[in-house]
């Protein structure tokens, strides 16, 4: 066989083109196998007879790459047949060894062999590994918000850390966290690659974060390539809405809607640490707190006193208690029972307050003990406040079957520094003295 | 304009080494940043170089993921749109510390350009767009060249042939005689990120459309076109043109997607023509 025949009729594909890609020569093989004549082919661009796909690839990594390295090893290429039907073929390519023309770039030399079957083998490998590849991209964002979950101990942080690790974990454009304070959806947290997103808690939560919280169930896009779009889910726990996670899908994202469902599953994750995290707050709020008053209790207000003798000794100021306790409040409770009494308390914890310095703390001791907390305050201050305590306490209380008068007996204390070591008990001891020779003295009467 | 010395050498400081930026001093010239496109790093400005680098300062740069740039630089959520890679220009021109440059960009390199003036006009003196698309999708009575089905297929050529070309790049970084083994495990990470790289990069370019972004370029703008581009029709250059206010069309006989190989000379006559009618040199 001449070698012109056995170039022609080989079992590949030959062809030549110059450095610019216009084919110069192809063999009869490739002719037949692309069922084109001679003149169809040659003197065309053979990027223009590849798929769409193939061509940019083609044009972009393939040539530049043979530019630079002289050769270019079995990559994949679909060429386009005659009839529109698809050639899948492996190419392999070299630059000619005949010395280019003055000024000129070598010609390119390519073989092409036909890859039907091992083509479609191939891709359904390459499939079957991509997905096991989004999968593990999917569960290490999941991971990383039930990390960003486990240790965030406020609302607050936990709503930061998981816009975070939602946002940097999925690589989205924007990753916002809805909560539901007082049943209005209002802004927590986001994450954002631009740079200037500071103003979105100015921003009314989107129609799918509204979706998401009214009804509880995610609202996720169909379609997500080439459109920007957004999602949002329910943060929910125990069939309570607490919240929304919102993202925002840049139109070049790399996953797909099915790669946004692991989103319902940060929900659940999210709901939960929240639900945790405000029990948490309730639990050490009922530690510190009053529940009926929501007045400090005696702990938090032994706490705040120890701080205030430190002020008080660094500023030289005077440290002021008023402890106050209810006249005649047995005989409403005896009169008109608990709940009435429950009232009671609550109104007049309301009246100390309103009698005090908006700087003093008022704290409830127990039963119908009070106690007000005033920093660096004159003795003329200190009796003002406690006359307009005695006052406000004094006004008739409206219940539901009666109404209540009850009276105040206040004792002030004073201490000015140096302090010495057991300052709070002897402040406590005496203040409550005071209160009760007050007391004494308005019972004699 | 007389050059009075000149000096060639990878500029020092972080983001330099990041982009593997080298300058060519021409002393008393505003530079020309030259910056790259998709699938191909600054080496593709080979045969241009020579032509331009005699009268004019040349800043030559990789973006983050080509060439001879940092791979372990590359973050998917910041390159996911083509603004990452504007802010990286913007960034790297704040460290150089030149100036204002003419910037020369091909292909999606020109997309980039144009988001980098807008976000900072003050680091340029001008824009010269090689190429460039601001959408590569057809729609509605606007021709960008590609349907979405041929974006969709490109998007699927590229993840399908993810790791048969990340084979294909793996030699490039295998260059350790002493450890075998190393380069290879090395070449096989290097070559895998590359490729994913590569098809983010992809989605960026072929999925965006920033014809909106167009009317707000206040530079003097050079849109160039080669003939017969099989990546981007004669048609967007004309759109280019039309929509950056006051700018200059030069409609090149080289031809396919990269004039500046298949007709240096032609492209850099046409890129210096434009500078020269500059008031600005």
């Amino acid at each position: 066989m001449s070698d012109a025949l056995l170039y022609d009729h080989a079992p590949c594909g030959y062809l030549t083109t110059s450095a610019d890609g216009v084919v110069s020569r192809a063999n009869a093989t490739l002719l037949g196998w692309l069922g084109r004549g001679y003149d169809a082919l040659v003197g065309t661009q053979f990027a223009d007879h590849l798929r769409a796909g193939a061509r940019v690839v083609w044009l972009t990594h393939h040539i530049p790459r043979l530019a630079a390295t002289g050769r270019l090893d079995a990559v994949a290429v679909d060429v386009v047949r005659a009839d529109g039907s698809l050639l899948p073929a492996i190419v392999t390519a070299v630059l000619s060894p005949d010395p280019p023309p003055a000024g000129g770039r070598p010609e390119v030399l390519i073989t092409l062999i036909d890859a039907s079957e091992r083509q479609a083998y191939e891709r359904e490998l390459l499939l079957a590994r991509q997905a096991a590849e989004r999968a593990r991209w999917r569960m290490r964002a999941l991971q990383r918000v039930t990390e960003a979950c486990a240790t965030a101990e406020t609302e607050d942080v936990l709503a930061h850390g998981v816009a975070a690790a939602v946002a940097a974990g999925l690589e989205l454009a924007v990753a916002r966290v809805w909560l539901d304070r007082d049943g209005a959806l209002t802004a927590a947290a986001a994450d954002s690659v631009v740079d200037g997103d500071a103003t979105w808690a100015d921003e009314a939560p989107s129609m799918d974060s509204f979706r998401a919280w009214r009804d509880g169930i995610p609202v996720l896009p169909e379609q997500t390539a080439g459109t920007r779009t957004s999602a949002a889910v329910p943060l929910g726990h125990g069939g309570e809405t607490l919240g929304v996670l919102e993202v925002v899908v840049a139109e070049t994202w790399r996953g797909t809607p099915a790669d946004l469902e692991v989103l319902v599953m940060m929900g659940a994750v999210i709901g939960q640490a929240l639900a945790r995290a405000r029990m948490h707050a309730r639990m050490e709020r009922m530690a510190l707190y009053d529940d009926l008053t929501d007045l400090p209790n005696r702990a938090l207000f032994l706490r705040t006193v120890e701080q205030a003798v430190a002020r008080s000794r660094r500023a030289s100021t005077r440290l002021t208690l008023l402890f106050v306790d209810l006249d005649g409040f047995k005989g409403v409770n005896d009169t008109y029972g608990h709940a009435a009494g429950d009232q009671v308390l609550q109104e007049c914890a309301g009246r100390i307050r309103g009698a005090v310095r908006a700087a003093d703390l008022v704290a409830r001791l127990g039963g119908d003990e009070f106690v007000v907390l005033c920093e660096d305050c004159s003795p003329e201050i200190a009796e003002e406040i406690a006359q307009r305590v005695r006052d406000g306490v004094r006004e008739p209380i409206v219940l539901a079957d009666g109404i209540a008068e009850v009276g105040a007996s206040v004792g002030i204390t004073t201490a000015v520094p140096p302090h010495d070591e057991g300052i709070v008990d002897r402040l406590i001891a005496d203040g409550d003295a005071a209160m009760y020779a007050e007391k004494a003295g308005r019972q004699r009467l | 304009m007389t050059a009075t010395a000149s000096d060639t050498g990878p500029a020092p400081g972080p983001l330099a080494r990041r982009h593997a930026a080298t300058v060519h001093e021409v002393r008393g010239t505003v530079p020309l940043l030259l910056s790259h496109g998709f699938g191909t790093s600054q080496e593709m400005w080979g045969r241009l170089v020579p032509l331009v680098e005699e009268s004019r300062s040349v800043v030559l740069m990789d973006h983050v993921g080509a060439g001879g740039s940092d791979l372990s630089a590359y973050d998917p959520r910041r390159y996911q749109t083509l603004r990452g890679y504007a802010a990286d220009v913007a960034d790297l021109l704040d460290e150089l510390a030149l100036g204002p440059v003419h910037y020369v960009g091909h292909s999606a390199g020109g997309m980039i350009g144009v988001l980098a003036a807008l976000a900072r006009p003050e680091l340029f003196a001008s824009l010269s767009l090689v190429g460039a698309s601001p959408r590569y999708l057809d729609d509605d009575g606007y021709v960008g060249g590609f349907t979405r089905a041929g974006v969709d297929d490109l998007l699927e050529a590229m993840e399908a042939n993810f790791f048969q070309w990340s084979r294909s790049l793996a030699p490039v970084a295998m260059a350790n005689p002493e450890r075998p083994e190393l380069a290879e495990e090395l070449a096989a990470i290097f070559a895998r990120t590359q490729a994913q790289i590569a098809v983010d990069f992809a989605r960026a370019i072929f999925l965006s459309d920033f014809r909106d972004e167009l009317p707000g370029v206040s530079l003097p703008t050079h849109v160039v076109q080669a003939a017969d581009d099989p990546m981007v029709p004669a048609a967007v250059g004309r759109f280019l043109h039309a929509a950056i206010p006051g700018s200059r069309l030069s409609l090149l006989e080289a031809t396919g997607h990269f004039p500046h190989v298949s007709g240096p000379d032609e492209t850099a006559r046409a890129l210096l023509g434009f500078l020269d009618s500059l008031a600005l040199t």
